[in-house]
């Protein structure tokens, strides 16, 4: 007993404050490059790099430090393997500048991996053409916050990603920009953690992409622009809010979508400018509420292997189609939410629409089932359609109805 | 010889009450669609396409057709002096041509570009829409003279005028349509690539769409049209296929007209 009460003093005595020291690398520091200064240094000292260009990669730090740059000195790894290899807990790496990490077709190099640790710290650092920006492997609590990651990828076979998680559980990612990488942030088997504010455009393939990452929330994150926008699957309890899911726009782009994603809370999102904002491939019980769509080509793809899904009070504005689907059966429930073409009155003025809306027009079914269909696209015929439709509702396919429909547009959020 | 005729036809047609409708109505109506799409270019912009392709045939098909078939004792006269067949048809089709194009221009510059943005809406597109206008115009005015020169009785000519502005319209895109909803199950990409170089009307709606880059839109298919369509070559092709739409009508109109008994 007295022992161990011994031994926890001396941990006390050996912690991280108390015994510090720094040391100072510079061109006429004690200390010219990070490797001697990593070599020496005791665990939990402070390492400040002051500016300068330090052509060192492959640095592993295998024991507590922080490394602090001073004005973003440059660590260059001149493509060879990772710039920074951290296998120990308790790291802190701030305000550098790292670049040029190795590119291999058998291992995936990053400007920092950080692997089988806890508690590591990325925080404001620029990261130039790496293949991989920050890679975690089987890490625990980290934060990784205001770093900004750009690549230079070109395809998506050699290309890496911004921020790669695998393994790893109740992160922090906060006020981060990844682009022009191969996906922006990449998680697998990663779960518990919090990915907020985070900007991710320009990027090759996806902005965001996960599999097997439960429980995560995704909070005010903008994708922009990203070439397939963002695809999350296999997953279930993710929470997105406030997220912006912008301008995907091409023959396989879509804002986002779900492939075998369950229990999802998707609330007050912005889909503005995709080809497809939403597509709900094999993903059941997941509630859309106080999302706005709008100026996409298609607001909604619904699959039919999708199920109980609850889509609810939303605004649908300006798409080309609101809603597709390619089953005739009805398992998800539409209510409540505005369309911007919905024609129907409201003779008691309690702000519902006394007529169902049926978001899924003839056209958008014919056009699910022949998608050649499409250079008819903006013809008159299909307005003409539509005019018959509200004259012989008869017409309209009757799988997705909206009993509730909206008179006013929700306030934007 | 043609030119003294254009010039004739074109200054004679410019002062002519309809045409200054024309260009009036095009001012009116994008002007409006254009204050009225401001909250959403990519709206207005395929309004604006609608407005083009509606009035442009339409009003080319009419004013053609009756311009022509009310000339004729004009043109008996002008077939006594040393005048070739030739040079009175297409005097009169270029002096209309430009006489039609240049009110359209006008009515919808004015119109549109009083409050467009265009650094927002692209001058491309816009150039594009113009340009295509003009062309469907053209393409229009030749389809009216080769009626007008094959029928005789007025109100047949308008009839028929009638039905083919309907037909090229909204007829052709709704068989279109129930085609490949009674035959989906074969692929028919190919052929509904090819059924937009057979309507003029759609051809230059497709050719102005792939430019806004609604082609993401059209997925595989789409995939195909830009391939065909999308990049200068196609834009030529198109361009080239709206010529052709011009020149086969009037081509067809003058032998007709050579051989006519006036």
């Amino acid at each position: 007993m007295n022992l161990r009460l011994l031994f926890c003093c001396a941990l006390l005595l050996y912690g991280p404050s108390s015994f510090a020291a720094t040391l100072n690398v510079c061109g006429n520091c004690p200390y010219s490059t990070l490797h001697a200064a990593i070599a020496s240094a005791h665990q939990h000292d402070v390492i400040r790099v002051h500016p300068g260009t330090y052509a060192e990669g492959m640095m592993v730090i295998d024991k507590p430090l922080t490394i602090t740059g001073i004005d973003f000195p440059t660590i260059d790894g001149h493509h060879e393997k990772h710039v920074f290899y951290i296998r120990a807990d308790d790291v802190t790496i701030e305000r550098l500048q790292i670049q040029n990490s190795g590119q291999s077709d058998i291992s995936e190099y990053a400007g920092i991996r950080v692997e089988e640790s806890k508690r590591c710290r990325i925080l404001n650092n620029r990261f130039h053409d790496n293949t991989y920006g920050i890679y975690l492997a089987k890490v625990d609590t980290c934060s990784v916050v205001a770093n900004t990651v750009t690549g230079n990828t070109l395809s998506e076979v050699s290309g890496g990603n911004g921020l790669h998680l695998w393994y790893s559980t109740h992160l922090t990612v906060q006020d981060n920009l990844f682009e022009r990488q191969r996906d922006g942030m990449y998680l697998e088997f990663s779960g518990d953690s919090l990915i907020e504010d985070n900007i991710s455009r320009h990027n090759i393939r996806y902005g965001l992409h996960f599999m097997y990452s439960q429980r995560n929330r995704f909070y005010r994150n903008t994708f922009i622009e990203n070439q397939t926008g963002v695809a999350v699957m296999y997953s279930h309890d993710i929470e997105m809010a406030e997220n912006r899911f912008e301008k995907s726009w091409g023959a396989t782009s879509y804002g986002l979508l779900l492939k075998d994603i369950n229990d999802t809370r998707v609330v007050r999102n912005t889909f503005d400018g995709n080809t497809v904002a939403v597509v709900l491939d094999g993903a059941n019980r997941n509630r859309f509420e106080h999302n706005i769509f709008s100026h996409n080509g298609w607001a909604m793809n619904v699959f039919g292997n999708s199920d109980g899904n609850v889509i609810s009070q939303n605004n649908f504005i300006s798409n080309a189609f609101h809603v597709t689907t390619n089953t005739k059966s009805v398992q998800n429930i539409f209510a409540g939410n505005y369309w911007d073409d919905y024609r129907g009155y409201d003779l008691d003025h309690d702000g519902v629409g006394d007529v169902p809306f049926r978001p899924m027009k003839l056209f958008s079914l014919w056009i699910a089932e022949h998608p050649e269909l499409v250079s008819l696209m903006g013809s008159p015929v299909i307005e003409f359609l539509e005019t018959a439709e509200r004259v012989f509702p008869v017409m309209t396919p009757k799988m997705l109805e909206d009993h509730t429909p909206q008179m006013k547009r929700f306030a934007d959020l | 010889m043609i030119t003294t005729i254009a010039k004739f036809e074109f200054h004679e047609n410019i002062r002519s009450k309809w045409l200054l409708v024309y260009s009036f109505s095009f001012l009116v109506f994008s002007a409006l669609i254009t204050y009225l799409g401001q909250a959403d270019p990519l709206q207005a912009s395929a309004s604006l396409l609608n407005l083009v392709l509606l009035l442009v045939p339409l009003f080319s098909l009419i004013f053609g057709s009756i311009s022509f078939s009310e000339s004729l004792s004009f043109q008996q006269m002008l077939v006594t002096l040393p005048i070739s067949r030739r040079d009175i048809f297409l005097g009169k089709w270029l002096g209309l041509g430009f006489g039609l194009s240049l009110s359209f221009l006008l009515g919808m510059g004015v119109g549109s570009l009083l409050q467009m943005n265009l650094a927002e809406h692209g001058f491309g597109s816009y150039g594009l829409l113009l340009g295509l206008g003009t062309l469907l115009t053209f393409v229009f005015l030749s389809i009216a003279f080769l009626i007008a020169t094959l029928v005789r009785k007025k109100e047949v000519l308008f009839g028929v005028i009638l039905l083919i502005w309907f037909f090229f319209f909204i007829l052709y895109d709704a068989l279109l349509m129930g085609i490949v909803v009674v035959f989906g199950d074969y692929p028919l990409e190919v052929h509904t690539l090819i059924a937009a170089f057979l309507n003029p009307v759609d051809l230059a709606r497709v050719l102005l769409f792939l430019n806004i880059d609604l082609s993401a839109m059209m997925g595989y298919s789409g995939a195909l049209f830009q391939r065909y369509l999308g990049d200068t070559l196609g834009m030529a092709t198109g361009i080239a296929a709206l010529g052709l739409w011009t020149f086969i009508p009037a081509w067809l109109g003058l032998r007709a007209f050579s051989k006519k008994d006036l």
